[in-house]
């Protein structure tokens, strides 16, 4: 049965998902040659770029930096720091992009 | 180099070994599913509405947090993991215990995040009250690989002392 069902389901993903890229593309291609520049907005970039960054470094960062300078000695002091840090930059993810998209919704209501 | 005894056997630095790389390995793939079942829920929801991009980012972001815990855990035994000192087996299961919490309920809250993530975010796009309740669902699933975490933790201070 669960097998089954996640048959169904996949296929069902996937008529959903295949027309959808599939045939605007020709569109996409002439709106490519119109408007070549990237849409995306500096800000956004920024936003992610810091991101990223923040969560590749911060965490682990913190850890070194707790258990070799801060509290040396104690590694699990170091590893909460560490988790307490990923979990600072989810809940800033959020509200970032939570104002973000606020934001662009006002502007369209306008 | 250190001499083996029945409580400190040669095989003993093994079983930590294999906790520090079953963590990195269940950890990651967890993360890896989460980010890629959610990641194609996203992509379908930028074709249509590319304004919730930012919004729906969020399970990947919770997929990455997995990831750090697995990663956190496997730093956190590796540099217990010294040839010069003698490795008891109670440490070598020790580590193995820690390591398996972390990466197997990584791997469990990564499912979670997945799935929810690609069937939330689809949802969101059709409905914009959803995303609260889907908000909520991916934290308590992401909690799930907290308390491995936590229990990594704890089980590890048991045997540095």
């Amino acid at each position: 049965m669960a097998t089954r069902r996640n048959v169904k389901s996949s296929s069902e993903e996937k008529s959903d998902n295949v027309p959808a890229p599939v045939l605007p593309k020709a569109m996409q291609a002439e709106r490519m040659k119109n408007n070549p520049g990237p849409s995306i907005p500096r800000s956004v970039l920024l936003k992610l770029f810091g991101f990223t960054v923040a969560m590749l470094f911060g965490p682990i960062g913190c850890y070194y930096l707790a258990t070799n300078y801060i509290f040396p000695g104690s590694t699990v002091l170091g590893a909460s720091i560490a988790a307490v840090v990923a979990n600072v930059v989810l809940v800033l993810f959020i509200l970032v992009a939570m104002k973000e998209d606020d934001g662009e919704e006002t502007k369209k209501d306008k | 180099m250190s001499d083996h005894n029945q409580l400190t056997p040669a095989f003993a630095p093994f079983f930590g070994m294999a906790g520090v790389a079953f963590a990195m390995i269940f950890g990651c793939a967890g993360a890896a599913y989460g980010t890629a079942k959610s990641g194609i829920g996203i992509s379908g929801v930028g074709i249509f509405r590319p304004e919730l991009i930012m919004k729906s980012l969020i399970p990947v972001v919770m997929s990455g947090i997995l990831g750090v815990y697995s990663l956190v855990v496997s730093v956190l035994i590796a540099s217990d993991l010294d040839p010069t000192l003698s490795y008891s087996l109670f440490q070598g299961f020790l580590h193995l215990a820690a390591g398996l919490s972390v990466g197997l309920s990584g791997l469990g809250a990564g499912y979670a995040i997945g799935k929810v993530g690609d069937a939330g975010v689809r949802a969101y796009l059709a409905q914009s009250r959803v995303y609260v309740g889907m908000v909520l669902i991916l934290i308590f699933a992401e909690v799930l690989g907290l308390y491995g975490l936590i229990v990594a933790l704890i089980l590890n201070t048991r045997g540095s002392s």
